[in-house]
């Protein structure tokens, strides 16, 4: 049956794709076997069977891999730039309404989640996707603005994202709103913005952290605590003290599965600390099989950016990526005491559901653009283009974007990205 | 871009590696430092029963209550709740312990060494402002010694003081009874809750002690010598029973009582702050043993040949030499009196005339045979060797003295020896007190014959006329029952002169004669009312033989083989 054993050749999924799945898949398996071996010790302890967190967990993966495969199949047709818009504003809207007393519910003085029922979740986490899918689809759309001077060139940005950082780093959120700006900034290099204009972003983001830092003065505390390690025994030293502790005890090889102490010593030691939980148990070796892990995920996802179909998927991958290696890496390096304390879960692997379904939905868009049927996209650009995309006035806007995405971008950006690659 | 991430990520496994290598067993420290509690799990202190098990010394597992007035004081505004809820608990007042938590300066104190665990959880379980359990006191598990029995055996028990023997066989077994103290390490939580317990050094328990006392027969000992307390007022007073066929000390009572469960602090804190009571003076109370003392003379002249039991001396009304004069209890002219009648009626020129048969040399030899000048080695602490002269040291009238057991001094333990050895066919052993530690029997020390069976018995059989019509205690003969034994009545030395006021009373005897289970020796030392040893200490051994001899079920002795009512002891019925 040749005809079909082409057919399924041409079908079969590319590398970046297998790698990204793999990838993920195992990081959720790996997520799912610390969770319960940072949570159950407390559930138990509480009265509980200590199962708690590992059922949420398992849930929280059963909805996020289905979100994944429906991102993959259909997430990329469903994205229409009005449909962004929209994201973005319902996001800007949750945060807006997490921030009112009552409605969002408060732990440890930070208004992040929001509560309907039983269920809750992280507006923010949403925000974060939708601040990804917006640049994207706005820097893919006016490749030549980021020429032009400063205030033209980023204000449109600056309107669009500014109020959703802004939102979330009142909450406070630092972590996220690092995340959300890092994305952001990475996507920006990558759309080749000049770097003079980075430069200045990057002051007025550190304007901003300062000022936030004399309205809320602990803030100092807990982004220098990292500096003086075990000598603080208090809150925000106290935690880091604690996470480095854990990893350090665990050594090469860890003291194996469950065995950690750590963890009773760890506030949120299932999710923000779970990385120190794996140092304990797992040791050294634990952490270098997440981080590479990571690095596949990298990979693919670059990968996939180099190869997807059009500018605006190729930044869309690209954010997607950082979205996930920002969070991962700075989740990483709070841990291990070379960053800040933030509380950002690490992706996959930390309980924290809200943020494992976006970052699954994030995985699948990637797949998506990954797939097969995307790069078969490329190949018959025109006469799919316009089923794909919906309307022909934003076809013919991509389409000429693209193009000159490409000329523009393999001029000013090509080199860092084969370095890269 | 794919490298800068890459890096980033090296730079995260890297740190990760640092970390997990180089600071490994410096944070491992760390985080053991914070998470591992060390705690000493002391030994529970073994247990000090009697020969069947009864309790005289146990303990019983208690917590000691420790403040941290710093802490209090920083926590709680009004310090007067605390204290309130606290005093009863520690058996306290308020305000006593009011100005012990107002140390804001101080971070540890001791409110309570040893209270019951129940007690301790309601301490660490009190409310005070809300919260459970007073932030700033903490206990620690410990032990406290409890002696069931209260004043029964206190002097030889002892006492015990910071978990050490400070008296008694307390003291004296300590290492066997302390065992040694575990180590216990336990995983905490943030919290301080446990999360595991690991045991780092295993406690090795106590070992218990086993004695050679009979429980039912100390108490009936204790209360026939609390009676001699209350009756004649003596300065002390010492009773010890022994089994002379084993040579295990029954029972041994001394009055003044001590109760053990109601010591003044000051005996608790060191071995210097002792009390009159706590004396030992079966051991440490020396005396000049009197007429009980005849036996050493008779037995060595019988087992030289220089006697038998019917060997007639001549007594003359007195005896004079070097300014003194020797008479007997009763002036009487010169009479005969055999070697039985001697002893019957305790005659001091009789053992005289005996002892000038044996000579210095002999008596001296026999003295010594018999241990006296020398501890017995009874396992029980601070005893005495009392005071015995050379034969070389005698002055002239010391063979009119020594005989009938003045001018030398000795102790009850010695003296219940030498009657073990007399009732046990003349072999000596050294009485024994602890019948097992840890389970271990104790092995019966080695005897040595002092004299032979015959002469033991011969002595045992002439001693039987002390108890009987005419003897110096027939009073103390219970019919039916056949018994020997001994009075003494001692002249006691003050600055250098007999004192014509103060006496020993003693007596010593044992049943049944023909084989004995028993042997009691009484001894009372200055007795208000009465001095004499058979009408002092005589009824005292009644009363315990009495009370012993169906709880031991000693028979009688049958009809036809009885001699109590033989008025010539000195002729054994035939065996």
């Amino acid at each position: 049956m040749p005809p079909a054993a082409t057919h399924a050749r041409r079908l079969a999924p590319p590398l970046e794709h297998r790698i990204l799945m793999t990838a993920t898949l195992c990081l959720i398996a790996f997520g799912a076997v610390m969770v319960y071996s940072a949570s159950s010790p407390l559930g138990a302890l509480a009265g509980g069977y200590g199962t708690g967190e590992f059922v949420v967990y398992l849930v929280a993966i059963a909805i996020g891999l289905v979100t994944m495969r429906l991102c993959e199949q259909f997430g990329l047709s469903l994205i229409t730039p009005e449909r962004t818009r929209l994201l973005l504003l319902g996001a800007c809207g949750m945060l807006l309404i997490v921030l009112v007393p009552g409605l969002g519910r408060d732990v440890a003085g930070a208004r992040r989640w929001f509560a309907v029922g039983p269920l809750e979740f992280q507006p923010s986490e949403i925000a974060k996707l939708a601040l990804v899918l917006y640049a994207a689809r706005y820097l893919a759309d006016n490749p030549r603005r980021l020429q032009r001077d400063f205030r033209q060139a980023l204000a449109p940005i600056a309107v669009a994202m500014g109020p959703a950082c802004l939102l979330i780093a009142v909450e406070p959120d630092l972590g996220t709103a690092f995340v959300c700006f890092a994305t952001i900034m990475t996507m920006l290099v990558v759309a080749g913005a000049p770097s003079g204009h980075l430069l200045r972003v990057l002051l007025i983001a550190a304007a901003g952290v300062g000022l936030m830092v004399l309205v809320h003065p602990y803030e100092l505390a807990r982004l220098t605590s990292f500096l003086h390690p075990l000598s603080e025994r208090t809150s925000a030293g106290f935690q880091a003290d604690q996470a480095q502790m854990a990893v350090g005890s665990g050594g090469l090889f860890g003291d194996g599965l469950g065995q950690s102490v750590g963890k009773m010593w760890l506030p949120e030691a299932q999710s923000d600390f779970i990385l120190a939980v794996v140092g304990q148990e797992l040791g050294t070796l634990g952490i270098v099989v997440v981080v590479g892990l990571y690095g596949m995920i990298a990979y693919a996802g670059l990968r996939t950016a180099r190869r997807a179909a059009s500018g605006y998927l190729k930044l869309l991958a690209f954010g997607l990526t950082a979205l996930i290696l920002c969070q991962g890496i700075l989740n990483i390096f709070v841990v291990l005491g070379i960053a800040p304390l933030t509380g950002v879960p690490l992706p996959f692997i930390s309980y924290a559901p809200t943020n494992l379904i976006v970052m699954l939905a994030a995985v699948g868009l990637l797949l998506g653009i990954a797939r097969p049927a995307a790069r078969e996209l490329r190949l018959v650009d025109g006469e799919r283009e316009r089923a794909d995309w919906g309307s022909v006035r934003d076809a013919a806007a991509d389409h000429g974007g693209h193009r000159r995405d490409r000329r523009a971008r393999g001029a000013r950006v090509g080199g860092s990205q084969a370095a890269g690659s | 871009m794919f490298g800068l991430v890459m890096l980033m990520l090296l730079v995260g496994a890297l740190r990760a590696g640092y970390l997990g290598t180089v600071r490994s067993s410096a944070l491992r420290q760390a985080a053991t430092a914070q998470q591992v509690q060390t705690v000493p799990v002391p030994a529970l202190r073994g247990e000090i029963t009697d020969r069947n098990g009864v309790p005289y010394a146990i303990s019983e597992p208690a917590e000691a209550i420790y403040a941290d007035p710093m802490l209090i004081d920083r926590t709680y505004r009004n310090l007067r709740p605390v204290a309130a809820a606290l005093a009863p608990l520690i058996g306290s007042t308020t305000s006593r312990t009011l100005a012990l938590l107002r140390h804001p300066r101080l971070g540890y104190l001791e409110l309570a060494s040893d209270v019951s665990v129940a007690t301790a959880d309601r301490i660490m379980s009190l409310q005070v402002g809300g919260s459970v359990g007073v932030n700033g006191i903490w206990d620690v598990p410990t032990e406290r010694r409890v002696y069931p029995r209260g004043s029964e055996l206190g002097q030889v028990i002892g006492w015990v003081g910071g978990n050490k023997g400070l008296d008694g066989l307390e003291y004296e077994f300590n290492t066997q009874l302390a065992g040694r103290a575990g180590v216990r390490k336990t995983v905490i939580d943030a919290q301080g809750k446990p999360i595991a317990v690991s045991t780092a050094k295993a406690v090795v328990p106590g070992k218990n002690i086993r004695l050679t006392i009979s429980a039912p027969l100390e108490a009936e000992v204790q209360s026939v010598i609390d009676g001699i307390g209350a009756q004649y007022k003596p300065q002390g007073a010492t009773a010890i029973v022994t089994n002379p066929q084993t040579d295990q000390i029954l029972a041994l009572a001394n009055w003044p009582s001590l109760n053990l469960d109601h010591l003044p602090a000051t005996a608790l804190t060191s071995v210097s702050g002792r009390l009159p009571a706590a004396e030992d003076q079966a051991v440490d109370f020396s005396y000049e043993p009197g007429s009980t003392f005849k036996a050493v003379t008779v037995s060595g002249a019988l087992q030289d040949g220089l006697i038998t039991p019917s060997t007639v001396l001549r007594i003359p009304p007195f005896l004079q030499a070097y300014g003194h004069t020797v008479t007997d209890a009763e002036t009487h002219g010169w009479e005969n009196l055999s070697i039985a009648q001697i002893l019957k009626f305790s005659s001091n020129i009789g053992a005289d005339l005996i002892g000038r048969r044996l000579g210095p040399e002999r008596f001296g030899h026999w003295v010594s045979e018999y241990g006296f000048g020398r501890p017995t080695g009874v396992a029980l602490p601070g005893e005495q060797r009392g005071i015995v002269l050379q034969p070389s040291q005698y002055s002239g009238f010391s063979m009119y003295n020594l005989p009938f057991g003045q001018g030398i001094s000795v102790t009850p333990m010695q003296m219940i020896q030498l009657y073990d050895t007399v009732a046990d066919g003349g072999v000596l052993h050294t009485p024994q007190i602890i019948e097992s530690i840890g389970g271990h029997r104790v092995p019966e020390p080695k005897g040595r014959r002092v004299v032979s069976a015959k002469v033991a018995r011969e002595l045992r059989y002439m001693l039987r006329g002390v108890l009987a019509d005419g003897g110096t205690a027939s009073g103390a003969a219970i019919p039916g029952y056949d018994m020997a034994g001994k009075t003494g009545t001692a002249q006691v030395a003050v600055n250098g002169q007999y004192s014509a006021t103060k006496y020993v009373a003693s007596f010593v005897g044992m049943v049944p004669a023909s084989k004995p289970r028993l042997v009691v020796l009484v001894v009372v030392d200055d007795p208000q009312g009465s001095i004499y040893g058979g009408s002092v200490a005589a009824p005292a051994f009644q009363k315990i033989v009495g009370w012993a001899v169906p709880h031991f079920g000693i028979d009688p002795c049958p009809p036809h083989a009885c001699p109590a009512s033989a008025m010539h002891p000195a002729m054994p019925p035939t065996p």
